[in-house]
């Protein structure tokens, strides 16, 4: 079959760019033997120092010392970079190509049509993503909006400086937050804990995803126990050099935890939020690869060992998993998430990429999504609505996707049957098309996804708000409605206000109150406002409160 | 037992910070103890301020304070009692009271907690190169001030505000010296102060290093990387001007989160004192962090009060409530917490357990009375 590469540059004129990373990173290159690897990517029109490429820009920058350091220079035919030899802890350009092709080869893997099959867009203006390798001293690394950054720091671990530029899994993550604002910019809102908890989880999967895409990671997770994946391994184990310097032997975070809804009643916290999903998401690739094994042991070639059989059914297991996954983000509304909604979106998606399920991999997803608590019963993941076409005025899917203002026109002329609010004055945020291709080259209908919203106001009263009391406060409400380039319905989700919403909202605020977690922007502007100091700065705007995260304390507070 | 015989608690609006005078009436006479002296001349304050504040003590103590409680080293602390000491050379000063990390000797009796006085000196010279290169936001600039080294003032509280001067820690009881027959109770700091900021000693240290190297281009710490070249340009060739600004000023937040870190530190060396009088109990909190109030608790140090005088509590946020069940177990119509902290939002589970006043909640007077 023909690789498809729809949304790509052709690069094939171009020499295709050879980089250094680490796999994992230093501390499991010296435990597990699995360090630096070289990797070829694409060609790219321009490269420049830094790297620069199209996508990302290198800076290193280090804000404690106020000082800049050289920057790698591409090589004079393009095909790498002079990066010199040395200890790899001590090469900053080493460290600098290590965080571009991460980045890099991140982003081909999700843009590719077996996933998302089209461009990531930034959540910022411009279109590199700017990153910082050493950015400063601290136990952290961030995404920032505001900059359109990566800030990677170092702190000093047990055996010595940890640089989170080093970390495969702390690059990708921090990656995921950037690609997931783009994606989803109204998930950054302060909202409830699901969306807060999905940041986290959509970065940790990002890492496991990265993580299986790497042989070498594989390998290691097979040697022992080919039949089956254990609790604890190179996947399951997110940022284990950051962990351990941290406390001990541990990974930062545990992708096979036991955390289920219930276990999350009076806990706001979006680490233990994430880890319910991201436990759901290891428990799929389990399901898959227990159920793949013996059937790629059946098919096997005499010549293969049972090792390389694990191999290819993990690498089969993963793929299959990571397009279940992330796929579903392209059927989740852009506003107003909730997990149920998450996992309705992963049901819904692979319908349309596997019509059949033979396997019966559905009823496998459906079982993890009722272990973990995120849903009571299987009817509940059905879809909520259906429509017929000629339920629709003025349909015209060509002009619908022609323009957003066409869109828009569509959807008022629609209010009553989507739902729309009648009195709302809702903006569509987003029109786009996929192409993507399902495994055994299978392509599900080219999608035309319309996300469209607004926002309601809450009034905040009662102490417990503290400096919120009688404010009003933003409810984001909206819908994404699909289409195949037929003009069928494929998928429709609406969040309105509701009461509940607006009681999970006040409850959500109520504890972030109680937390500190807000700060009032208010007069005290500049270097170390007040604001800065919490998590969240809260300005009024307008009459009402606008909430602002501050990127640099998303993971205080963190837990494993 | 009539209204005089209560103990008063007199709350000065003392611009930034707070100053109170505890006043404690005995079988031959009423004493008199000042539990640290805000800043009257920063945000909100003034030197009229400051001699009204003065003047007032004077006149309640009729010239005679039995204590002043310096409850740390910040510069609202000392410095207040340094500018007012025209009016306290005048007076008759009995004791000093100070934490034991303010001992002269401390950082050499006690050398693991020699990186505190590191952090206090790199800070200071670091926030100073801060203040000159940026913007600062005013509570930033007041938080800079708040610890910049202060040698003039630390020498003139300890050795000649009062006639005697006590450096105090965990398990002091200093009943008979001072107060009279009030029985006192230090319940923190720890003497081995570095506990505070042992939980990430190393990363505050090598931080506040890479911080003073910054100052001295010609440093060979290795936080400074000296190994590694650095760009030719003063700007990155891949970023736009206007992005370069943007960049350079929203990181400069890394080197703020390690000045408060500092500041944290230096709160948590705070003397904290518990007073029990005819059965009641008054806890002066001062400025004791999370870190401090968690080691309190877990010591069993803390107990049901009547009266609590707690400072603006910077990283207690979200972590209060378990420690104001210790000393709130149930709501007390009576209880009293007067607090410096202008976050109204971190009062919410204190006001479920007392009547909670602010230093500022005066009504336009100059001080308020709380009777115990």
């Amino acid at each position: 079959m023909q690789r498809m590469r729809l949304f790509s540059v052709k690069t094939k004129d171009l020499p295709k760019i050879k980089a250094r990373i680490f796999v994992q990173d230093p501390l499991v290159a010296e435990s597990h033997g699995v360090g630096l690897k070289k990797i070829t990517l694409p060609g790219e029109a321009f490269l420049g120092p830094g790297p620069t490429t199209s996508r990302v820009a290198v800076v290193d920058y280090n804000a404690e010392l106020d000082e800049l350091f050289a920057p790698v220079t591409p090589l004079a035919q393009g095909a790498g970079f002079a990066v010199g030899g040395g200890n790899p802890i001590r090469n900053f350009k080493l460290h600098q190509t290590n965080v571009w092709a991460i980045i890099t080869r991140t982003l081909n893997i999700l843009e590719d049509p077996k996933i998302f099959g089209r461009r990531i867009p930034w959540a910022f203006p411009g279109g590199r993503l700017i990153v910082l390798p050493h950015a400063g001293y601290d136990q952290n690394a961030h995404y920032d909006r505001s900059t359109g950054s990566l800030n990677f720091y170092y702190f000093a671990g047990e055996r010595g400086t940890v640089f989170t530029c080093l970390s495969h899994d702390i690059v990708t993550h921090e990656l995921g937050h950037a690609v997931l604002d783009g994606l989803k910019p109204y998930y950054n809102e302060v909202d409830s804990p699901d969306a807060a908890g999905f940041h986290e989880y959509f970065g940790d999967a990002l890492a496991m995803i990265s993580s299986l895409t790497m042989i070498e990671v594989l390998k290691v997770v097979v040697k022992d126990k080919p039949g089956r994946l254990g609790a604890r391994n190179l996947i399951s184990d997110i940022a284990l050099e950051f962990g351990s310097a941290l406390e001990g032997d541990a990974p930062l975070r545990s992708a096979a935890n036991p955390m289920t809804m219930g276990q999350l009643r009076n806990n706001w916290e979006e680490h233990d939020y994430s880890q319910v999903l991201t436990g759901a998401f290891y428990d799929i690739l389990r399901g898959l690869y227990k159920d793949e094994v013996p059937r790629a042991k059946k098919a096997r070639k005499k010549t293969k060992t049972d090792r390389q059989v694990a191999i290819a059914a993990l690498i089969s297991t993963a793929r299959r998993t990571s397009r279940m996954m992330l796929r579903a983000l392209d059927y989740c509304p852009p506003a107003g998430l909730t997990y149920l909604d998450y996992a309705r979106a992963v049901i819904r998606a692979d319908e349309i990429a596997y019509p059949t399920d033979d396997r019966g991999y559905r009823r496998m997803l459906m079982r993890a999504f009722r272990d973990r608590g995120i849903v009571g019963k299987y009817k509940d993941l059905e879809a909520q609505r259906s429509y017929r076409n000629d339920e629709f005025r003025g349909y015209d899917v060509g002009r619908i996707a022609g323009s957003k203002t066409d869109a828009y026109v569509f959807l008022d002329a629609n209010r009553k049957v989507l739902g729309i609010p009648h009195n709302v004055n809702f903006t569509v945020w987003n029109l786009y098309r996929t192409r993507k291709v399902s495994a055994g080259g299978y392509y599900p209908p080219r999608e035309i996804i319309l996300e469209f919203g607004w926002s309601e106001d809450v009034e905040l009263s009662g102490e417990e708000f503290g400096d919120l009391d009688g404010e009003l406060f933003p409810l984001w409400c909206g819908g994404t409605l699909v289409f195949d380039s037929d003009g069928n319905v494929l998928h429709y989700i609406i969040k309105e206000a509701n009461d509940e919403r607006r009681e999970t909202l006040k409850q959500y605020i109520e504890y972030l109150v109680s937390v500190g977690a807000f700060g009032s922007a208010g007069d005290d502007i500049g270097l170390g406002a007040s604001g800065s100091a919490h998590r969240i700065a809260a300005r009024s705007v307008g009459g009402r409160v606008q909430a602002v995260r501050n990127p640099a304390l998303r993971h205080v507070g963190r837990k494993r | 037992m009539t209204r005089s015989a209560k103990v008063r608690v007199r709350t000065y609006s003392a611009g930034s910070g707070y100053c109170s005078l505890v006043s404690i009436p005995g079988r031959t006479r009423t004493r008199h103890a000042i539990m640290a002296f805000g800043d009257p001349l920063g945000e909100g304050g003034s030197n009229a301020l400051l001699r009204s504040i003065a003047r007032d003590i004077a006149e309640q103590t009729q010239g005679r304070l039995d204590v002043i409680v310096a409850p740390n080293e910040h510069a609202d602390t000392l410095t207040s009692l340094y500018r007012g000491r025209s009016v306290f050379r005048k007076m008759q000063v009995d004791n000093v009271w100070m934490g034991m990390p303010s001992h002269p000797r401390y950082y050499y009796e006690h050398p693991s907690a020699d990186i505190h006085r590191s952090m206090k000196q790199l800070a200071d010279g670091y926030g100073r190169t801060l203040e000159r290169q940026r913007a600062l936001a005013p509570s930033f600039k007041a938080l800079l001030r708040n610890n910049v080294e202060n040698g003039s003032s630390l020498e003139y509280v300890r050795d000649e505000l009062g006639s005697t001067t006590w450096y105090l820690s965990r398990g002091a009881t200093m009943q008979g010296t001072g107060l009279g027959d009030v029985t006192v109770k230090v319940l923190a700091p720890e003497d081995e102060a570095s506990t505070y900021y042992a939980e990430h000693p190393r990363q505050l240290v090598s931080r506040m290093k890479a911080m003073s190297s910054a100052q001295d281009p010609a440093s060979r710490d290795p936080w400074t990387f000296p190994h590694v070249k650095r760009a030719t340009r003063k700007a990155p060739v891949n970023l736009t001007q206007s992005e370069w600004r943007l960049l350079h000023e929203e990181l400069g937040h890394g080197a703020v989160q390690s000045l408060r870190s500092v500041d944290r530190a230096q709160s948590d060396t705070s003397l904290v004192l518990s007073l029990e009088v005819r059965g009641k109990v008054l806890l002066f909190a001062a400025d004791a962090g999370a870190r401090s109030w968690e080691l309190m608790t877990n010591q069993g140090l803390l107990g049901p009060v009547s009266f609590l005088s707690a400072g603006p509590w910077g990283d207690l946020e979200g972590v209060a409530g378990k420690h104001w069940d210790k000393v709130f177990p149930r709501r007390r119509k009576r209880a009293v917490a007067v607090v410096a902290t202008v976050d109204v939002a971190r009062l919410t589970a204190l006001k479920q357990r007392a009547t909670v006043r602010r230093v500022d909640d005066n009504a336009g007077e100059p001080w308020f009375d709380v009777h115990i």
